[in-house]
Parts: C-alpha cells; sequence; structure tokens
C-alpha cells in the first residue's frame, strides 16, 4: 500500500508543478495574449535559484561549481526563485514588450531562452555547466528523520506544493475577476479600445508578466527542492510548447481549464504513451510522443478552440435579469469571422 | 552529445510513466503491454538499467541493453543464481536528471527484487550515484565523470575508463605515434569537455606541442573559421570529440581547407560504430575515414574464450542487429558487469545486494590459489567446488582499486573491411598512469 | 588579423546558405503575415526527398532540382490545407504562431519516425579549393553563394519588373486596397507559398552540401539563424534579408575568429535581440507606416 501513497505523491507533486507553471503561462497568454516563448527559461531560473541558495557556497575543489551559493533557511529560496522569476520578467516586459510586435517578441523570446541554454551550458562556473547541479538538500527533511524516501515526508511534499499550487489559482482567480481582469481581457480583445478607455497596456502585461515570471519561478524552486537536481537539458525551449499545449487543451483563458489542461496534456500523453510496445528504433516512442504533442493544438483549435473548460463570457445584465452567462467560442479564434484571406487579423500586432 | 534544437522530449511527460509504473508495481502488468519497456518477470532478480532510451543520447540505452540481455541469457541458461532467474529492466532516464531521479526512484520502491544496476550514464550520474548508495544498489556505472575517480561510494563500480583517463590515453598515443604538434578540438558538452584538461597534462608530460586547442559549437554551417586557425597553427594530429554532424563538417571543412587531404584524427568512438561511421565517411570519404582516423577507446577482447562465448550468446539475442554491439565496449562493459555481480552472489551465497557487494571485488580482483574463469558457467561450477575465482570476462582483467575503479587499457583502432574493428595499438593502464604522474 | 578576413570569407559563404532560407521566410511572411516557423520542415522534408534521389545516381544539380520542387509542393500544401484553412476560420495571427510551431514538431518527428537518428551525407563531386589572399573557398561554395545570388536577382528583378510582382507588393502592402484594384489576391498568396517553398528547397538540399552529413535535426538548427536574418533585414524585404543574413553570418564566423567558437551563434542571436529593441521594425523599417509589412 505504501508504494500506491508513494506514487500518489509523486504524482500530485509534478501536477503541482505543472499546474502552477500552466495557472503563469495562463495570466500572460490565456487572459493577457503574450506569446511567452522563452517561459520554461523562468521556471529554470528559479529552480536554479533556489538550488544554489540550499546548497550553500560551491567548494573549490567540489564537482560542480556555481555563483551565489547561500545556506538559506526554508523558504526563502522559494521566495527568492518566484522574486527571481518576477525581476527576469519585469526585464523582459521593459525590453520587449514595450517595444516589439507580438510575434517578433515571440522569436526573440525563442532566441533568448536559446541563449540562455547556451550560456548554462558553457559557462560552467555559473550554475554547473551542462551537467548542472545535483545534491540539492531537501527541505525540511529534518522534521521527518532525515528521511526523505519516508513516506511521511513524500505525504507532506505533496500537500506543501499542492498548497502552493492551490495559493497561485487563487491569486490568479482574484486577478482575474478583479477589475484589473476585466482591463486584461479587453486589452486582448482590442488593445486600441483598451487605450481609448486610458489603460496603459505596458503597465497591464508588465505586472501580468511579473505575476506569470515569478509563478514560473516558484514552479522551478518547488521541482527543485523535490527531486533534488537541475541540468540544461531539463528546460529545453521545447518544454514551452507542452505547456502551450496543456493550455490550448485545457481551454484558454480560464482557471480550470489551466488546471485540466496541466492534467491531461502532461499526465494523460504521458499515460498513454507508455503503453506503446517498444518497436523499431529506440527514438520511436519519443517521435510519438511529440507528434501526439504536435497534433493537440491543430486539432483543438480546429474542432474546439474555446478548449476543454471553455471560458465563461462575462457580462452584466440588467437588474431583474438573470446574470447572463456565455461561452465565448476561444480567442484564438473569434466566433464571427471576417477575415479574408491576405488579411490575416494584425490589429493587435500593429505597434507604432 | 546533446543538441538544443533537435530538443528531445517533453520533461512534462514524467508523471505519466509513474501511474504505470504503478500498476507494474502492483502486479498489474500482465494486461498485454511492455509497459516502461520492463522484461522483468515476477520471482526474477532485477537488474535495473538506467540509461537514456530517449532524448539525445538515447543511443546510451539499447547499447548497454543489448551487453545486459546477453548476460542474463547464458546466466540463466546456466541456472541462474541460487535457483533464481536474471531480468534486466529497462529505467529510462531521458538523459536528464530531473527526470531520472523520479524513475529511479520508483525503480527502487516498486522492484522488491531489484538486485543491481548498470549505469548510470554520465547524464544524470551526479543526481542518481547517491540515491542508489544510500539504497545499497550495486552499480556498474559507464559515466566518466571525473568526480567518481575518488568517490565514497560503497556501491559505486566502473569498469570503463574514466573520461579524464581518456584524455592521458590520448597524449600516450600521440607519443607512441611519433606526433609532436597535436591540436585539440573538442565540443561544448560535458562528456566531451572532460577529456581536456587530462589530455593538455598528458602532452606536457610527454614535452608534445599542444599548438590549439578549440571548444566548438555543435551543429553549425560550417567550421571554416575555426578550421583555418587550426591548419595554421600547423598540427600533425587532431585530437577530438564531438557529436557525429559536428565532427563530419568540421573534418569536411578540413580537407576542403588543407587542399584535399584530412590531417590524422583520434577519438574515442569505436571506428565501426555505425552512426558514427555514417557519418564521417559520408563527410570525407571511406577511404580517409579508414586511413587517417584512430580510435582510443577502452580495450576489450577481440578473440579468446571470454569473448567467444559473448560473441555467440550475443548473435543469439532477439534484438535488432545484435552485430553491431560486438565490439563495442560500451556494450561489453555491462555484460561483465552483470557476470560479475552473479558470480559475487554466487560467492557470497546471497542475493541480498548489501551482502554480495562485498564479493564484488572478490570474483574480480587477482590474489594467489585463485581459479581464472572466463564464463559464468565456468565460474558457477568453480565456485561450487570450493574454489576463490577471479573472472576474467570480455575486459580481460577487471582490477577494482578502492575507489572501485578498474582502469583497463585503452585500444587504438581503425576501421577495416566491411567495418570491422581493426587493431593498431594499445595503450595500457601502465602509460596511463605515467602519463599522470606528474607532469 | 589574417583570420579576421579569412572569417569575412567564409561568413559571405554562410550568408549565402541563410539567405537563401531567410528570403523564402521573409517574402511569404510579408505577403501573408504568417509566421512559418514549419519552413524548417520544408527544407528538412527537401533534404531526406533529395537525398533519395542522390542516392539513385542523381547529379548534383538534378538534385538541389528536385529539392527545389518538392519545397514548392510542401510549402504550398502546407499553407493549402492547414494555414489556409486556420485563417478562414479567423483564427488570429499569433495563434498562427502556434499552429506553425506545432506543424514543425509534427513534421520533424514524423522525419525522425521514417529516417531514424542516423546520419546521411549527399554524394558531391570534390571541387578545388581556390585562394583569394586570406580567403580559402571551395568550387561548391563558390557554387553556393552563387545560386543565392542568382536567385536573388531573379526574384528581386521579378518583384520590381513584372506585373505579378507589382502585384505581391500590392498584396504585401494592403491586401484589401490589392483586392479592390483587381489583384487576384487568392493567387498572388498561392504563388508566393510556391516561391518560398522554392528557396526553401533549396537552402534545405544547400545546407545537406555544407555540413557535410545531416540528420533529422539539421534543418532545425538552421530555422533562428535564418529568421533572425530576416526579421534583421526587415519582414518582408528579399534584399534585406540578405543583408540580415551577411550580418548574421559574418558576425557569427568574425565572432568565432576572436572570441571562444562555442558562442558562435550567441553573439548572432544577441546582437538580433540588441537590434529589435533599439530598432524594433529591424534594421530597414517601413517607408509606409499603415501596416507592418512593406515589400
Amino acid at each position: 500500500m505504501n508504494v500506491v501513497i508513494f506514487y500518489v505523491t509523486l504524482i500530485l507533486v509534478y501536477f503541482a508543478v505543472d499546474a502552477m507553471a500552466c495557472a503563469g503561462l495562463s495570466l500572460e497568454f490565456g487572459v493577457t495574449g503574450v506569446v511567452n516563448f522563452a517561459y520554461i527559461v523562468f521556471q529554470a531560473a528559479g529552480a536554479y535559484t533556489a538550488a544554489v541558495l540550499t546548497l550553500g557556497p560551491a567548494s573549490p575543489s567540489g564537482f560542480q561549481q556555481y555563483i551565489g551559493g547561500a545556506h538559506w533557511p526554508f523558504p526563502l529560496p522559494l521566495i527568492a526563485a518566484a522574486v527571481v522569476g518576477a525581476l527576469l520578467s519585469l526585464v523582459v516586459a521593459v525590453l520587449g514588450v514595450r517595444r516589439l510586435r507580438t510575434d517578433y517578441l515571440a522569436i526573440v523570446l525563442l532566441v533568448a531562452a536559446l541563449i540562455a541554454t547556451t550560456v548554462a551550458t558553457n559557462q560552467d562556473g555559473l550554475v554547473g555547466g551542462a551537467a548542472g547541479l545535483a545534491l540539492v538538500p531537501h527541505p525540511l527533511v529534518a522534521l521527518f528523520g532525515n528521511n526523505a524516501a519516508g513516506l511521511s515526508y513524500n505525504v507532506f511534499f505533496a500537500g506543501f506544493s499542492l498548497l502552493l499550487c492551490a495559493l497561485c489559482f487563487l491569486i490568479v482567480h482574484r486577478v482575474t475577476d478583479s477589475p484589473f481582469g476585466r482591463r486584461l481581457r479587453a486589452l486582448r480583445e482590442n488593445e486600441a479600445a483598451a487605450m481609448a478607455q486610458g489603460f496603459s497596456p505596458f503597465r497591464l502585461q508588465a505586472s501580468v508578466l511579473m505575476m506569470g515570471g515569478a509563478m514560473a519561478g516558484l514552479s522551478g524552486g518547488v521541482l527543485v527542492e523535490y527531486v533534488t537536481a537541475w541540468a540544461p537539458s531539463g528546460w529545453l525551449y521545447p518544454e514551452t510548447f507542452v505547456l502551450f499545449t496543456a493550455l490550448i487543451v485545457g481551454g484558454l483563458g480560464n482557471n480550470w481549464g489551466a488546471l485540466v489542461g496541466a492534467l491531461v496534456v502532461p499526465t494523460g500523453i504521458g499515460e498513454g504513451i507508455q503503453y506503446l510496445p517498444h518497436f523499431g528504433s529506440p527514438t520511436f516512442t519519443v517521435s510519438v510522443q511529440w507528434i501526439v504533442i504536435g497534433l493537440l493544438p491543430l486539432l483543438f483549435l480546429w474542432f474546439r478552440p474555446q478548449g476543454l473548460i471553455p471560458e465563461r463570457h462575462r457580462r452584466f445584465a440588467p437588474a431583474g435579469e438573470k446574470k447572463g452567462r456565455q461561452l465565448v467560442q476561444g480567442w484564438l479564434r473569434p466566433r464571427t469571422s471576417s477575415t479574408q484571406i491576405g488579411e490575416l487579423s494584425t490589429s493587435k500586432d500593429a505597434r507604432p | 552529445m546533446k543538441r538544443i534544437i533537435c530538443g528531445s522530449r517533453p520533461r512534462l511527460l514524467v508523471a505519466g510513466g509513474v501511474i504505470s509504473a504503478l500498476l507494474i508495481g502492483q502486479g498489474l502488468s500482465n494486461i498485454g503491454v511492455s509497459a516502461s519497456g520492463a522484461s522483468g518477470s515476477s520471482g526474477s532478480l532485477v537488474i535495473a538499467n538506467i540509461q537514456p532510451f530517449s532524448g539525445p543520447d538515447a543511443a546510451f540505452g539499447p547499447e548497454q541493453q543489448a551487453g545486459c540481455l546477453t548476460a542474463i541469457g547464458k546466466i540463466n541458461g546456466a541456472g541462474g543464481v541460487l535457483g533464481k532467474k536474471l531480468s534486466c529492466q529497462v529505467v529510462d532516464t531521458k538523459g536528464d536528471p530531473v527526470d531520472a531521479i523520479p524513475a529511479v526512484d520508483k525503480a527502487i520502491a516498486t522492484t522488491s527484487n531489484l538486485v543491481g544496476a548498470i549505469g548510470p550514464s554520465s547524464d544524470e550520474a551526479s543526481a542518481v550515484v547517491p540515491i542508489l548508495n544510500t539504497d545499497r544498489i550495486p552499480m556498474f556505472a559507464n559515466t566518466g565523470q571525473k568526480e567518481f575517480d575518488k568517490s565514497s561510494y560503497k556501491y559505486f563500480y566502473r569498469i570503463l575508463a574514466a573520461d579524464d583517463s581518456g584524455g592521458y590515453a590520448f597524449a600516450v598515443w600521440c607519443k607512441q605515434a611519433g606526433y609532436t604538434r597535436v591540436a585539440a578540438v573538442f565540443g561544448n558538452t560535458v562528456s566531451s569537455q572532460a577529456n581536456v584538461p587530462t589530455l593538455i597534462a598528458g602532452l606536457k608530460h610527454y614535452h608534445i606541442r599542444l599548438v590549439v586547442n578549440q571548444s566548438i559549437a555543435q551543429d553549425q554551417s560550417s567550421y571554416q573559421t575555426e578550421v583555418t586557425q587550426l591548419l595554421a597553427a600547423k598540427p600533425q594530429v587532431i585530437v577530438s570529440e564531438a557529436d557525429p554532424q559536428s565532427e563530419a563538417t568540421y573534418l569536411a571543412n578540413v580537407k576542403q581547407l588543407n587542399n584535399g587531404t584530412v590531417l590524422p584524427f583520434v577519438g574515442p568512438i569505436p571506428a565501426s560504430q555505425p552512426d558514427w561511421t555514417a557519418a564521417i565517411s559520408g563527410a570525407i570519404g571511406s577511404a580517409d575515414y579508414a586511413a587517417k582516423y584512430r580510435s582510443v577507446h577502452p580495450y576489450s577482447a577481440t578473440s579468446g574464450a571470454a569473448f567467444s562465448v559473448y560473441q555467440a550468446t550475443l548473435l543469439k539475442q532477439s534484438i535488432p542487429k545484435p552485430k553491431q554491439w560486438l565490439n563495442d565496449p560500451y556494450a561489453q562493459a555491462p555484460y561483465d558487469a552483470v557476470t560479475i555481480m552473479a558470480l559475487a552472489m554466487l560467492d557470497a551465497h546471497s542475493t541480498k545486494p548489501s551482502i554480495y557487494n562485498a564479493d564484488i571485488v572478490k570474483v574480480t580482483n587477482p590474489g594467489s590459489g585463485k581459479v581464472v574463469v572466463h564464463t559464468f558457467a565456468q565460474g558457477k561450477s568453480a565456485l561450487a567446488a570450493g574454489h576463490q575465482i577471479q573472472y576474467s570476462g570480455v575486459f580481460a582483467d577487471v582490477v577494482f582499486n578502492k575507489y572501485h575503479n578498474s582502469t583497463s587499457g585503452f585500444a587504438v583502432t581503425k576501421v577495416g573491411p566491411n567495418k570491422t574493428e581493426v587493431s593498431v595499438g594499445f595503450v595500457s593502464s601502465a602509460n596511463i598512469a605515467s602519463a599522470s604522474s606528474g607532469g | 588579423m589574417n583570420i579576421a578576413i579569412a572569417a569575412l570569407g567564409f561568413g559571405i559563404v554562410t550568408a549565402a546558405i541563410l539567405s537563401l532560407g531567410a528570403v523564402g521566410f521573409t517574402l511569404q511572411y510579408g505577403v501573408t503575415n504568417v509566421l512559418n516557423l514549419a519552413i524548417a520542415g520544408v527544407m528538412s522534408g527537401a533534404e531526406y526527398v533529395s537525398l533519395e534521389i542522390n542516392r539513385h545516381g542523381a547529379n548534383i544539380w538534378l538534385t538541389i532540382a528536385v529539392g527545389a520542387v518538392f519545397g514548392a509542393v510542401a510549402s504550398y500544401a502546407l499553407n493549402r490545407f492547414i494555414y489556409m484553412p486556420f485563417i478562414r476560420r479567423g483564427v488570429r495571427a499569433f495563434a498562427m504562431v502556434i499552429i506553425s510551431l506545432a506543424v514543425w514538431t509534427i513534421i520533424q518527428y514524423v522525419v525522425l519516425a521514417i529516417v531514424g537518428p542516423g546520419y546521411s551525407s549527399l554524394r558531391v563531386p570534390v571541387t578545388h579549393t581556390y585562394s583569394l589572399g586570406a580567403i580559402r573557398i571551395t568550387g561548391t561554395q563558390i557554387s553556393v553563394v552563387l545560386i543565392a545570388i542568382v536567385a536573388l536577382l531573379a526574384l528581386e528583378a521579378t518583384l520590381r519588373f513584372t506585373l505579378f510582382g507589382k502585384a505581391i507588393r500590392a498584396t504585401a502592402t494592403n491586401a484589401p486596397l490589392a483586392r479592390a484594384s483587381g489583384v487576384n489576391v487568392g493567387r498572388v498568396i498561392d504563388l508566393t507559398w510556391l516561391i518560398s517553398g522554392v528557396f526553401s528547397g533549396i537552402a534545405g538540399v544547400v545546407i545537406a552540401i555544407t555540413v557535410s552529413s545531416f540528420s533529422y535535426s539539421t534543418a532545425g538548427d538552421f530555422l533562428v539563424p535564418l529568421i533572425a536574418a530576416a526579421i534583421l533585414g526587415g519582414v518582408g524585404r528579399p534584399l534585406g534579408a540578405m543583408v540580415g543574413a551577411l550580418i548574421v553570418g559574418v558576425v557569427s564566423e568574425v565572432g568565432a575568429a576572436l572570441t571562444n567558437p562555442s558562442y558562435k551563434n550567441v553573439i548572432a542571436f544577441a546582437m538580433l535581440g540588441i537590434v529589435l529593441v533599439v530598432r524594433p521594425s529591424g534594421l530597414f523599417p517601413e517607408r509606409v507606416q499603415r501596416k507592418d509589412v512593406v515589400l
């Protein structure tokens, strides 16, 4: 029976990490429409931050070399992870979001992700080089008899990460349900109209990016404190695409969608793939995995653009009438299509 | 051999494997699918093959699995160990510590009869070795990382030479071949770069000039600038390790810019390794490849009693193209490793890892009065007759030092007709000891 | 200093390779506004189709021609059967980025599933190496540079001096106006995809030739440098893309000569980032502000 509980806790931790990341990305992409192709870098930054602040200073003769090592007590490394994620996002917001059209921004962020991986891999003394960081101590394990493999510790960690995950979703929920959230959606749907109302797109987007970046950083911190290791091979840029797929499958612009997407795409697909018989070249299974991950967004955008859990159309009803709630067709595909060939809408993208 | 663009696999998919692992753990695996590629049957003793089976280093897994399956084929054919059969279980690390740790935790927690491990590889060793050691699982690692040269891990063993002794071996070969001007060209990855410091130290020891030392970005359209710098330094030989595509592009550029002549080049990949041979001979031509490439890789037998048993058993395995693993030290090492573990169990009269671990060194290292055996069956009967044994397998003499490292010699080979490995030299462990003795 | 001059020469060869892909990319992006990351998939497909022809004894020119035809057909099909249906349904411009990323992912891993992880090489005749001061260049490389120059000049001449070229430029600048003026916008777009496909196909084969041994992921390695070149030059401008490719190529090679070669691409990418932050519309901004794209 212990084995079952052990695995349930393991799945719950991974699910909580994925869901936190999806919550942040949902804010950035689903609610605000910023295509952050470097999202995984923020998770990585959080993971490295939490790792070095837990590991302590690198010993000059040690097998792993990194900068900024310190023995910060729990939970300070996790908080630092979130802060680093937020600060990096602020840099992106100031340098990129303010100036670039959406598709350029997507490319620049993609390039930034490649640069980050190259530098982390090649600068051995920065964050452990290509081998990465290992042997990160588990937090609070002393309270559990120093038995990190024990059941009670794993149950504790699963509970703790789910708690953080719930906290993230609570924040996202409060944000999206507030007047601030309405402004964000207004910005997403029609930037010019939103600006005419006096909203500053930059301040809105910068705040959202910082919140999203903080959640990514936090998710990385939680993950590294659980698995105790982190390396460049764990955050190659295609990982970001998996999160985008999760959001599109779950349903953009709503929290339940992000949650369901995190559950369905990473867990569901991984599960299915494991049952494929191994045959042919050893790369066959991995090919199938990626083909499925590539097909999902296409199929969903075509057949069910609103995702598994559609975003609710928010509408104020006159007094006395029942408050109207209506499904949005998925904002990536507006319901009223007047687009003609060669006139792919760039209204949102045009920015002087 | 990592790439950035080709990506690999989604790390985020890890949780899925866990659920299916759960089913295996609960004995529900007989639903007609080979979940996680596990081939273990209940009641057998399980050897975990902890390797990347997907991702950029996906080639490692099948290579080691071939050796593992060959060994258990032989062992089970000889009646198994203490009445039990052995099996090899795939544990896919995806070449990444973040995936490796849950996978290994899963294997340990769900496999009550897990008695030993093949691996981990360099990709995940720093993270995985401590876990296996804590859980008292003897492991025969194929990582070359220097950090394990002098480690205190009781359950860690290494038959294959460390990357840093690879660096010395290159230097020794350069000395033996009479080169006086050497160029070093290594890809910017962990395993490639690990060779460089010891190569430099070894060359210095022999007063050979390192005329240029390049660390190159992989998978570029051309390396003409780098090659021009290289040629300007007038090296006689290039010592290099990079992924096949980068190496191919680099050497093609050498050929172009050096008026159609490829410089001799030395690397760690066996000369008949299929992907490597295809990439390099495609770029510079088969004739140049055969004439100019010298592989310096861990020595293993190409004939003799142990080798012919390995050969016969390997070719009977139902795996794709078993012949490709015939002269591959990375398939031979796990064969010897599993055989050694099985013999240690017999010697200890126990399959319990914490007990038989002490016998691993006993059945390998030489000693007076020991009977030298070349196969599991020979060892089994010698032990049954009350003798002490010394296993001399495909890797010939495996002698573990107090850190459980066995520094075998290095074979120097070139590719022969029909893509065979042809020996052209040998670097002994004594040579390496001398090259590394100060500088 | 010699090495920097030599690197300049090699940079030009790299630029020629990049410019073929970048021009295909930028022309199509300018006219249709679809950021087509799947161009790497088209290149990869062209590599393997031409490999098949090459193995059956086709000479190198025929091999390149087959690559070009395949590129055109694949590119057209991509638009006709995937992008256009989504556009007709009214998908937003940047959702198309995700669609094209998905398509590229699918193509890359279908190729992997079919050809496996190994390496292949095209059979190319061995050519003489010519010396030009510090610059050394092979016959193959000269051919590559010539192919790039001829293809670009042909495209530029078409765009400038033919009616069809005018129609393309009109569509890129303002599609509704072009339609109102009697331009058959649908046909212009189809032709644009075909032309862009020809360039991508040639680029794929040329890459396969220059790297000597290629695998399923080789074309993908060139995607980001290629897009960097296109965006540096300003989207929708073939000549700009050529200049962008020259910058990326020369900066990479000279950077490798003067600093650590492992940061070859990083230097060029960082330049893209800096240029875009300073000049968000690329080095050569639009003459017309009404829309993002001008030829």
